[in-house]
């Protein structure tokens, strides 16, 4: 029997409409849960895309999971339209705000649109265990996201400090691609 | 045992006192101590790296190098260092005006910080809301400098170079070239230049023989630290000849031309007030009731014209006014009582053999008296007028006696 009711596509294909209605689905426990659960499912996820696919395949997925979810963070939640240290100033209030981390620009050449922040508290990798990795590769995809739907303009965001590599802060370097 | 303990010991000393010679080879130490001279090695250039970075930051260096990826005693340093340059990056945002820069999770720098933004922040909008209102003041002064009819001309006192002047001003620049600098003369010489903090002056400005008025408010100021005085100059040149057709127009006799009984007796009782010297000639002209009767009134207003034409010439000092009807008076100052009958007599002659006249089939003359007012009289222009007028009878009475004497 084909109920012809449900025109939704499935879950395989991300929109921002269907992360759903949390506050209503969530009614007793809230919109928010402890960054544990958040870390649970990213890091057994590379871990069974690693074995599955390799470490490097596996942070490309991650980093374009990153990319995805920053441009559609971005055109949902952020305002495009107003002036650079305006977007700035917002963008670093909501990442606060949804306890994400404590972004702070460093530097914004705005001939090249090269770019260098870091982000604090890193949801990611704060607190993790030094083992001398960047593991920071969703961010990378996130924050290429969040500046290419500002600036139209494509970018490559490497982690060049992480907690992981014995920094206190994430420090990214994003460039824009020729 | 005691010799690798004093090497450890070495090396731990120059990490602290010598760190650009610390070295430790650890091949030449017994196998079993290897791994924790490694580790003590390790140690020491986490350590040395962390001091190295420590330096570079109290000396404010951003781009130094950094301490090895894992060095965990640096760790602190490094998220300082990232706090440093991020506070860079905000300084230089506020430098360029956005005042929505905000510092977090920094303690009582972050509260210091923040309050300093907001405060210059409210000076920023408070500064521009008071360069708007002065720039709304300046619009509107140098709209209404541009659009009055005053001459606004600002000079450096010292120098008489034109500081500013409006466009009024600057279009009598252009069609006088020295207009300013005569005009600059003027005023320093009859008042000094700077002299008063603020007056009023009237000048008058000879332009290739057209006489002009001017009304000059002067105003020091401050210009640029130089010491400047304004001119604001009206025009009155205007005002000053219809103020003066106005008086005439008011002194004058219409008929004549010559000056009204008004200005007569105002002039006649001032002299008398001043205590001045002069000559009063009441004059009468004969005949005119006939003329007018037998006529007409423009037939008399002729006649009447024609002697005022001869009274006016009496002489240039003196003033002739019609009292009124076939009135007249002459006040002659500095002429005596002889000099004004013989100049009178003249006047009679000339009247009586006016060509002008020779056609009239009326008799025409003219009767005066004439009275000597000096500095010490003490009679009213009333009762001088009263002898005058009994003087001018006595002479139509002896001028009819002679004519019929004449006669007969």
């Amino acid at each position: 029997m084909k109920n012809v009711f449900m025109k939704n596509k499935g879950h395989e294909e991300f929109s921002w409409e269907a992360l759903g209605n949390i506050k209503e689905g969530r009614g007793d426990l809230g919109e928010e849960m402890p960054v544990l659960v958040y870390r649970l499912m990213q890091f057994t996820m590379l871990d069974v895309l690693s074995k599955a696919n390799g470490l490097d395949q596996a942070n490309e997925y991650f980093r374009q999971a990153g990319f995805l979810a920053g441009m559609e963070f971005s055109k949902n939640v952020l305002d495009l339209t107003v002036d650079f240290n305006a977007f700035v100033a917002n963008l670093q209030k909501t990442l606060m705000d949804l306890k994400i981390g404590i972004l702070r620009m460093e530097s914004f050449n705005p001939e090249t649109g090269d770019i260098v922040l870091t982000v604090g508290q890193d949801l990611d990798c704060s607190g993790l265990p030094i083992t001398n990795e960047n593991v920071c590769i969703y961010d990378e995809g996130f924050i290429a996201g969040i500046l290419e739907a500002y600036t139209g303009k494509k970018y490559d965001v490497r982690e060049i400090d992480c907690w992981a590599s014995g920094d206190r802060v994430c420090r990214f370097n994003g460039a824009v691609l020729k | 045992m005691e010799l690798n303990l004093e090497i450890l010991f070495n090396y731990l000393r120059d990490v602290l006192y010598n760190p650009a010679n610390a070295v430790l080879d650890i091949e030449k130490l017994p196998e079993d101590i290897q791994e924790f001279a490694s580790g003590i090695q390790y140690f020491a250039e986490c350590a040395i790296e962390a001091k190295a970075m420590a330096l570079a930051l109290s000396r404010g260096e951003l781009d130094s190098k950094q301490p090895s990826r894992g060095n965990e005693i640096a760790a602190p340093l490094k998220s300082l260092h990232a706090s440093l340059r991020h506070l860079t990056w905000q300084a230089q945002q506020i430098a360029q005006g956005d005042y929505q820069q905000r510092v977090d999770f920094m303690g009582e720098f972050s509260d210091a910080f923040n309050l300093m933004v907001e405060q210059m922040d409210e000076r920023q909008k408070s500064l521009e809301g008071k360069i708007n209102q002065i720039q709304q003041g300046s619009l509107l002064l140098s709209a209404l400098m541009h659009n009055v009819p005053l001459q606004i001309i600002v000079i450096d006192i010292s120098t008489h170079e034109i500081l500013f002047m409006n466009d009024i001003a600057e279009s009598e620049v252009n069609n006088d070239a020295s207009y300013i600098e005569n005009l600059v003369g003027i005023i320093s010489s009859h008042y000094g230049l700077g002299s008063k903090s603020k007056s009023e002056i009237e000048i008058a400005y000879d332009q290739n023989g057209n006489l002009r008025s001017f009304m000059i408010n002067t105003y020091l100021l401050d210009w640029n630290n130089s010491n400047a005085e304004v001119f604001v100059i009206n025009d009155i040149s205007e005002t000053k000849n219809k103020i003066e057709e106005l008086e005439i127009q008011a002194f004058q006799d219409n008929l004549t031309g010559l000056y009204n009984r008004s200005f007569g007796m105002l002039t006649f009782n001032n002299w008398i007030n001043e205590k001045k010297s002069f000559t009063l000639i009441f004059t009468d002209l004969d005949n005119l009731k006939y003329i007018n009767d037998e006529f007409g009134h423009n037939e008399g207003d002729v006649y009447i014209k024609n002697a005022a034409k001869h009274l006016r010439d009496f002489s240039p000092d003196a003033m002739a006014c019609r009292l009124g009807g076939d009135e007249f008076m002459i006040l002659a100052p500095a002429i005596n009582y002889e000099e004004a009958y013989e100049k009178m007599n003249v006047i009679y002659d000339s009247f009586k053999n006016d060509k002008f006249l020779e056609d009239k089939t009326y008799s025409y003359s003219i009767s005066f008296g004439i009275v000597a007012v000096e500095s010490d009289n003490e009679l009213t222009a009333g009762e001088i007028l009263g002898i005058a007028d009994e003087k001018m009878y006595e002479n139509k009475r002896m001028r009819k006696k002679s004519k019929q004497e004449n006669n007969m």
